[in-house]
Order: C-alpha cells, then structure tokens, then sequence
C-alpha cells in the first residue's frame, strides 16, 4: 500500500487558547519496507500515526492511498479495511474475557470464519512467541505486562494490514519479548505490508527499519536511509535524538583517536568495523 | 557490618497458590548503594520491589528497610515514608495536575505542616532539575520532566531509600538521561540508597551492584563489570548483554583484544586507547 501525505497541517489548541501545531507542512510517501519515525516525546510522531491510520482529520493539507483520496470513497474504505494501528499501551484497549476472543475480535469483524480466525490468531501470536492453546482461555487483564504487549500485537498482526502503524510497540519490554516483536514487525513488511513504527529505541529501528524519518515540533527534520540517520551519533545529537548504541560507540572511539570504519549499526558491525579500522579485517 | 539499608532474607511470594513468583530471594542493599536489578518480563523484580516499599503483603521470609520489618502493619507509613516508589508510568502517579501540589501531596499526606511541606516540595523540586515548577501543569510537562516531578514527589517526604520500577521505559532517550543525572545528584546532595529496577542495560552498566533475577530467584549479583559480562549468565536469565559486551567478545573471537570486557562505552575506549 502507497501512503501519500501532502502539506499535512494539525493544531490543538493550548493551555491559553492559543494553536498549537501538532503537524506543521507534513510531506512524506510510505510505500513497502519499514519506515522509522523519531522524535523526542511530543513531536507529533503518535499524531501523525493517527493522521495515516485516518483516525484523525488534519486541518489542511491531502492524503492518498494508492494515488486515491484517503477523505471519502474508495480511498477511505481502502484506508479503513487495511490499516492496523497498534497504539502506545495498547493493552489498555482490551475488552474480551478471554485472550482467543481478544484475538478473534477483528478477524470476525472482518468477516472471517471461527475457524479461519482461530488459525490466523494463533499463527499471530506464534509469531510474537506465545501459544494460543496456553494463553487461549486466559483473561487478557490477568497476563504479565509483556505477555499483554504481545497479545495486543498479535491481534493487529492477525488482520493482516496493508497499512501496519505502530506507536512504540518495544517500550517496556525485555530482550526476547521486544526481539520477537520486532521480528515480528519485520515478518509483516516482508509479507507486503507497509510499516511505519514510532519508536525511542534506535537499536530496536536499527535491527528493522529501511528508513528513518524524525520529527521535531511536527515538522520532519531528517529523512533519510536508516543506516545514514542511526549509524551518524553527531547528525543524531544534533537534532536532540540518540543514535544507534554502536554508532555513538563509535563516536566516543573516534573522538580518542580509535580508527573506526563505517556506521556501525549492531555489535557484530562494531566489532568489524574496528578490525577494519586496526587493518585486521 | 552496619545497618543495611535494604535486608531481604528467604522471601518467597505466590500471587496464585502453588506459584513460585518469589522464591527465597535474600539481598543486602548498603546504604548509599545504587543497585540495578535485571530480569525478563515475569523474572520477579517488581513484586521484589514493590516488597521493599511494602505494597505487597510479606508472605514468607523477612525484609527490613533500614531496620524496619516491612510486615509489621504499624510501621507500614514508616516503611513508605523511608523507602519512596518511582513507577513505569509517570502519568499514573500524579495525585494534582499541578506539580507544585502533587510534590507536596507525599509530606502533607505524612503529617507535616504546611509550610514545611512546601519547603520540602520546593527542595525536592530543585534536586530533581525542576526549581520553579510549582505552578506548572503536569501534562504539559516532557516524559522526562514528568518522570522527573514524580521523583520530587517521593523526595518531598525524605526518603533514605528510592526504588525506580522501569522508571525510564516509557520516556524519550532525553528525559531518560535526565532522570538518570537527576537521581545522580540526589545520590550526591543526599545519600540516598536507590534500587532500580530496570531493561536497559546500559543503565545497569552504571551502578554500583546488578542483581539479576531469573524464575523468582537471584541468579547472580555482583559488580556490572563481572555481572553484565557474563553473556551465558544473561542469556540463560533471557537478558542481552550491553552491546559494548557483544562487541568487545567479538573482537575478542578475532584475537584483537584480551582481557575483562569493559560494560561502559567509556570502559570501552579506554580499554581500546590503553
């Protein structure tokens, strides 16, 4: 799915009545692949995720899916029946007494069968770590706060979405539960769909995401190949955000007269990267 | 040896009978130690946190918080009043939306008198990087700032021991770099003993001990630099060792580098330059 946004504009209104702008000039294409989007807390990153989940109206500005108008008519069902926004704790949206029902809940409203939506939830949750048979009949209130992250994933994994929004799907969650997830989120845009995940964590975007867009008083800032954004600890500094674990290791080497070659992204890459720069590999 | 500021000995918890949510966890905290503890999703660090803060009720084994039974229902505000709580969630412990009263809601609440109360929330405020907020809105605030209002309001009421839940899990890197210099300087100006309960490893890599839980239990503990390099320890405890660990082991396979991996970025350049 083609996402187009152009001269996207929001304001809310301030403490002191005054207009705030939420998104200021958005213009941005998603299409495929996964899309990072960073920003410190109140950028407008979650905004902008509501505004292409068609949640929220902007003031001004167009929005088109596969070259349609996402306001009314084709565009709008297409936006409608394909996206899947999964929203910061999203948790707190559950409603089911138990977590199969939880799962099944968009399936069925889709029009799938009990039992294509039993498989389909159970492949979802597979997907995230976690067994449908075990947590099945479990209540979703009662499950550990990864387990609920996870559940609440997989039930927007399990529609399948053209269009998957995610809102800082890791925060909270530990080493296997955040891997999972990410990969996860991965599986999907290799399936076709087009991702576009909120995230603080740059070693999380950094393990999944194509390309990197940030935010800063909602307008974007940088926009670029995820490599160049994440791996670059100055550029990232810069615009008030933290790159890559690896890269700003690799700064601080720099910086003491240690050769480091490339941006270093991962560990392995960090390891490589100072073999190159010692000319032992 | 002197009074330990947090002494847990053969804990054990079951939130559903025939559970084993704790199991005989023994753990001495000094006073003015900041200790980080590390584990999966379900490993038990907060129900072992929120023992140390008396909010859930001691079933078997024995904590003491600076010499307090922790069990004992007449020491219960004691408890609280010494050992302050720090949640995941800076927006679900505001009692005011306006920081000047919900920093002084904790003194108040204990007892003291007004004035008191205001000069303790105007300190706790000024300890935490925040002087002047009183009047401030509280949703108005950074995730960061928030988080940080929310330790002013543990502050407030002079706490001897601070226990941080995955305090910086919800904030940006920002506001998470700011808690973190914040609780620095009360560590500092204070003495204050902190337990922190956390993911981020690389926030491990600074404190003074790790405690790492697995399965209700203390699998290991010791000095980041012994804990945190251990990767079949962390591994096996479902934990991702600091990436300047990965790297370091990995250049270690190469046969450039020997020698104990440095768990800081700075223990890494200066392990690289030396």
């Amino acid at each position: 799915m083609r996402l187009t946004l152009e001269g996207i504009r929001l304001t809310y209104e301030g403490p002191a009545g005054e207009r705030v702008a939420a998104l200021d000039d958005v213009s941005l294409e998603v299409s495929g692949g996964v899309t990072g989007l960073m920003g410190q807390t109140g950028s407008g990153k979650t905004t902008l995720l509501e505004v292409m989940a068609g949640v929220t109206r902007p003031d001004a500005g167009r929005m088109l899916v596969d070259g349609a108008e996402a306001s009314h008519g084709a565009g709008a069902r297409a936006i409608a029946s394909s996206v899947g926004l999964v929203f910061q704790i999203p948790e707190r949206q559950f409603f089911e007494p138990t977590v199969a029902d939880e799962l099944a809940f968009g399936l069925l409203a889709r029009g799938a069968s009990g039992k294509e939506a039993r498989e389909r939830s159970a492949h979802a949750l597979s997907l995230m770590g976690l067994s449908l048979d075990e947590l099945g009949r479990r209540s979703p209130f009662a499950l550990s706060g990864g387990q609920q992250r996870r559940v609440a994933v997989a039930s927007v994994l399990a529609t399948r979405p053209g269009l998957l929004l995610l809102d800082e799907p890791t925060a909270g969650l530990d080493p296997r539960a955040r891997d999972a997830c990410l990969a996860a989120v991965a599986a999907a845009a290799r399936e076709g769909a087009t991702v576009v995940m909120a995230s603080h964590d740059a070693n999380a975007l950094a393990s999944v995401a194509d390309r990197v867009v940030c935010l800063d008083a909602g307008r974007v800032t940088l926009d670029g190949p995820a490599r160049e954004l994440l791996g670059n600890a100055a550029l990232m500094r810069d615009h008030g955000l933290e790159a890559a674990c690896a890269a700003r290791a690799a700064a601080a080497l720099r910086r003491s007269g240690v050769a480091v070659e490339g941006n270093p992204l991962t560990a392995e890459e960090l390891a490589r990267a100072v073999l190159r720069g010692r000319g032992l590999a | 040896m002197g009074e330990m500021a947090v002494e847990a000995r053969g804990v054990c918890h079951a939130y559903v009978p025939g559970r084993q949510d704790l199991r005989d966890v023994s753990l001495d905290v000094a006073p003015g130690e900041l200790v980080a503890i590390v584990g999966e999703n379900g490993s038990g660090k907060t129900t072992l946190a929120r023992h140390i803060n008396a909010l859930i009720p001691l079933q078997e084994g024995e904590i003491r918080v600076f010499g307090l039974d922790v069990s004992d229902p007449a020491l219960v505000w004691e408890v609280r009043r010494t050992c302050g709580m720090v949640f995941q969630n800076p927006e679900n412990q505001f009692v005011s939306s306006v920081v000047g009263e919900d920093v002084a809601f904790g003194p108040l609440n204990f007892g003291a008198a007004e004035k008191d109360a205001r000069a303790a929330a105007a300190a706790a405020l000024a300890a935490v990087g925040l002087p002047g907020f009183e009047r401030r809105d509280v949703h108005g605030l950074s995730g960061g700032q928030q988080q940080r209002v929310a330790l002013a309001g543990v502050l407030a009421s002079g706490p001897r021991v601070i226990v941080l839940d995955e305090a910086t899990s919800m904030i940006d890197p920002r506001g998470r770099d700011e808690l973190m210099a914040a609780v620095s300087r009360v560590r500092r100006e204070r003495g204050t003993t902190v337990v922190w309960v956390t993911h981020d490893m690389e926030l491990a890599a600074r404190a003074d001990r790790v405690v790492v839980m697995r399965a209700g239990e203390v699998a290991a503990a010791g000095a980041p630099e012994d804990v945190l390099a251990d990767e079949a320890l962390l591994e096996g405890a479902g934990l991702e060792p600091p990436l300047v660990v990965r790297a370091w082991h990995e250049l270690e396979r190469a046969g450039a580098v020997r020698g104990p991996a440095p768990v800081t970025v700075e223990g890494l350049v200066s392990a690289l330059c030396g």
